[in-house]
């Protein structure tokens, strides 16, 4: 009897997209919960200032707060190049992913499965 | 301790404090009809499965499958082979690359095994009442 060892390449690509796309969703969440906390700490900061209490770390870290909710806006409505790109790729990868050889599809595999980078 | 299993010999429970001979009995009124009382230790049921000789049945250990490979390493080019023995006929085998696996059924013949690509490779081996057992194979470029 003779056996070859091989991936088994539909599970192989179905593998590799669901592990690619929770690798760019993971980027997201971890934006949305770097903004959630902005903009708490904005929330509180102005019913602290508007309480009469002013404090200048609060307010540095309200204008932070600010600055971050801006950028994440430009995220969600899809005009930051950032995501574009970051899209893009996705999309590229998937691409290769769906015609790619096994070996092709385990090194996109080792380079997007793991832990996605800081946002 | 009250040994219960099934047609193939697993034991499928292993009750303590309630060996009596009334709850044979009740087992078996109820559908089980293969229980007994086992008089000794029994450490781990899974290590042990039940053979029936004229209708008694006996604890036995389960051996662990064979398994040999010639060779831990063979180069990916669809024609270098080790050699794989121990994989009895009937049983279930599973070729695990570390994303995806992928089945076969042995045949109790020697299995010439190969590789098209490279990478580390893991053949796992079921067949009862042996224990599993499994084989790491690298195919180098």
């Amino acid at each position: 009897m003779k056996l070859t060892l091989c991936a088994d390449v539909d599970e192989l690509r179905s593998r590799a997209i669901a592990g690619l796309d929770a690798y760019f969703n993971s980027i997201a969440i971890q934006n949305a919960h770097r903004d959630l906390v902005h903009a708490l700490k904005r929330q509180m900061a102005r019913e602290i200032i508007e309480g009469g209490e002013p404090n200048p770390w609060i307010e540095q870290e309200a204008a932070e707060a600010e600055t971050a909710l801006v950028a994440y806006a430009r995220l969600i409505d899809g005009r930051s190049d950032a995501l574009a790109e970051r899209e893009l790729l996705r999309r590229r990868l998937k691409a290769k992913i769906r015609v790619g050889t096994v070996q092709e599809i385990r090194e996109i595999m080792s380079q997007y499965n793991g832990a996605a980078p800081s946002a | 301790m009250l040994i219960v299993y099934d047609e193939i010999g697993r034991i499928t429970q292993a009750l303590l404090n309630v060996c009596t001979e009334e709850t044979v009995d009740l087992y078996k009124q109820n559908g089980h009809p293969r229980v007994f009382i086992y008089r000794k230790e029994l450490p781990n049921i899974r290590d042990y499965f039940v053979i029936e000789t004229d209708g008694v049945p006996e604890i036995v250990q389960r051996p662990l499958l064979d398994l040999v490979l010639s060779r831990a390493s063979i180069i990916a080019d669809g024609a270098d082979a080790a050699v794989l023995t121990g994989v009895p006929a009937g049983a279930s085998g599973t070729i695990d690359d570390g994303t995806s696996r992928s089945q076969f059924v042995g045949d109790g013949e020697p299995i010439e095994v190969q590789a098209d690509h490279p990478g580390t490779y893991r053949v796992f081996v079921e067949c009862w009442p042996y224990m599993s057992n499994s084989v790491a194979i690298e195919a180098r470029a």
